[in-house]
């Protein structure tokens, strides 16, 4: 085998990409090259060493790219609605108009000079007159104040009624995902979870009967051992017993012998 | 997840902005990690992201075959971060950052947390010194788990330069993390 082959062939064993034969013969290969072997097994340490470094997470708020909010949501658009209300008020408050005299076109503020003749108060000459014509302005002022206060009423009702109505939407659409959220769950997740405690079930099944095969096989062995040193402790035991005895007979035989030679 | 990602494809090609994000959203760390552990810098990671997905989504309809969805994000992350990486001085500023970090002291971040991880610090160190075509295949398929076909895909470049690359940076980080006493410490652990 050449250093590139072997170079290959041993990246390709490190990272589980050999077929089957292949992996055996490079495995065999292996046992008779000691040096290749320290090599490889040097490469793993540095692997094991690399998964040291764990992953960071980053920044959830870079996440998405295009936010998918409704409409509802779109201040920008409520912003130059206001804006614009506003601008439009204001014209009206000041008798904004468009005045064309003599081939021109004239913007103006203020009162038109019939509008000025209509609500002009007469020549004031006196107190009273000055009074009654402060009251006549008054009254003209208050009247525009209350129209400017009901067209943003309005106005504020029909915006609340546009954002209730695209909140709603926008609820329905958020439940909608929820909901196709929670049936991919069910369609892809739960199977495999299922099969996954199906799979842990057996295997402790499996644990358990070989761990009682074990504990059978033991205590059969144990009992076994203990008859047989129960049965070798009895045979010294008797042994021992007529030893004893034969002991005890023969110093008896012995006094009683003893005893007839006094006679 | 390769299926899914060719659904998910298909259906962000469609206009599916939904799809789009939820892709996004599944292969934005990835990249991210591959660019933080290129160039040991959160910023510049984030920026490689913000490039890759940037052009990924302006190019997304010419994608013909959604099933090379990965491969095609990997190689563009890569060609940012080669771009990136020609800026040699930069590399040498992070370099320093990296080797003035304190070993003690409160994280403020999970990027501070890895580095400030005494074994993570040089293991970071060891993978920005050694050569980059060496550190992009083992960033590919030590924290990717690409394949050796997918990674010279990738890089365009053949197989068993791949495995050569891989070979000579195995060989190269152990010398380095020899030095540092890392992996007798991981042994003997």
């Amino acid at each position: 085998m050449n250093e590139s082959t072997r170079r290959q062939q041993m990246m390709d064993y490190l990272y589980g990409e050999l077929e089957a034969d292949e992996r055996r013969d490079f495995e065999q290969w292996l046992a008779d090259n000691p040096e290749a072997r320290a090599e490889l097994d040097a490469m793993q340490e540095t692997r094991m060493a690399l998964s040291a470094l764990p992953d960071v997470k980053p920044a959830p708020a870079v996440f998405a790219v295009e936010s998918p909010a409704p409409r509802s949501l779109n201040l920008k658009r409520w912003k130059r609605a206001a804006i614009a209300a506003a601008f439009l008020g204001a014209l009206w408050l000041f008798n904004f108009r468009v005045e064309i005299q003599k081939g021109s076109v004239i913007l103006a503020f203020g009162k038109a000079p019939e509008a000025v003749q209509a609500v002009q108060p007469p020549a004031v000459t006196d107190n009273e007159q000055w009074r009654a014509a402060y009251a006549a302005l008054q009254t003209e002022w208050e009247r525009k104040w209350k129209s400017v206060d009901s067209l943003l009423e309005t106005q504020s009702a029909t915006w609340k009624k546009q954002q209730n109505v695209q909140l709603a939407g926008w609820k329905q659409l958020q439940e909608k995902e929820l909901e196709t959220a929670r049936r991919e769950f069910r369609e892809k997740e739960v199977p495999r979870v299922a099969y996954m405690v199906q799979h842990m079930q057996l295997e402790q099944q499996e644990e358990l009967r070989v761990m009682l095969e074990q504990f059978w096989s033991n205590w059969q062995n144990t009992r076994q051992t203990d008859l047989k040193n129960i049965g070798a402790h009895f045979s010294d035991l008797y042994q021992d017993v007529e030893t004893r005895q034969k002991a005890t007979e023969a110093m008896f035989v012995s006094l009683m012998g003893g005893s007839g030679v006094g006679k | 997840m390769d299926e899914i990602d060719s659904q998910l494809v298909e259906q962000a090609q469609s206009g599916d902005k939904r799809a789009l994000n939820r892709l996004f959203t599944l292969w934005y760390p990835r990249v991210y990690n591959l660019a933080f552990r290129y160039f040991a810098d959160p910023d510049q990671a984030a920026e490689i992201c913000q490039q890759t997905f940037l052009s990924i989504h302006k190019r997304l309809a010419q994608l013909r075959d959604p099933g090379s969805f990965k491969g095609w994000l990997f190689r563009t992350a890569i060609n940012y971060c080669h771009e990136e990486g020609r800026t040699i001085s930069r590399r040498a500023r992070h370099q320093e950052n990296l080797n003035n970090q304190p070993a003690n002291g409160l994280a403020q971040s999970p990027h501070e947390q890895v580095l400030r991880s005494e074994r993570a610090r040089i293991i970071m160190a060891a993978l920005q010194k050694i050569p980059a075509d060496q550190r992009e295949v083992i960033l590919m398929k030590e924290y990717e788990d690409l394949k050796f076909r997918e990674i010279a895909e990738i890089l365009d470049v053949s197989v068993n330069t791949v495995k050569s690359r891989l070979y000579y940076g195995l060989n190269a980080l152990r010398k380095l993390l020899t030095d540092c006493q890392l992996l007798n410490e991981l042994y003997h652990e």
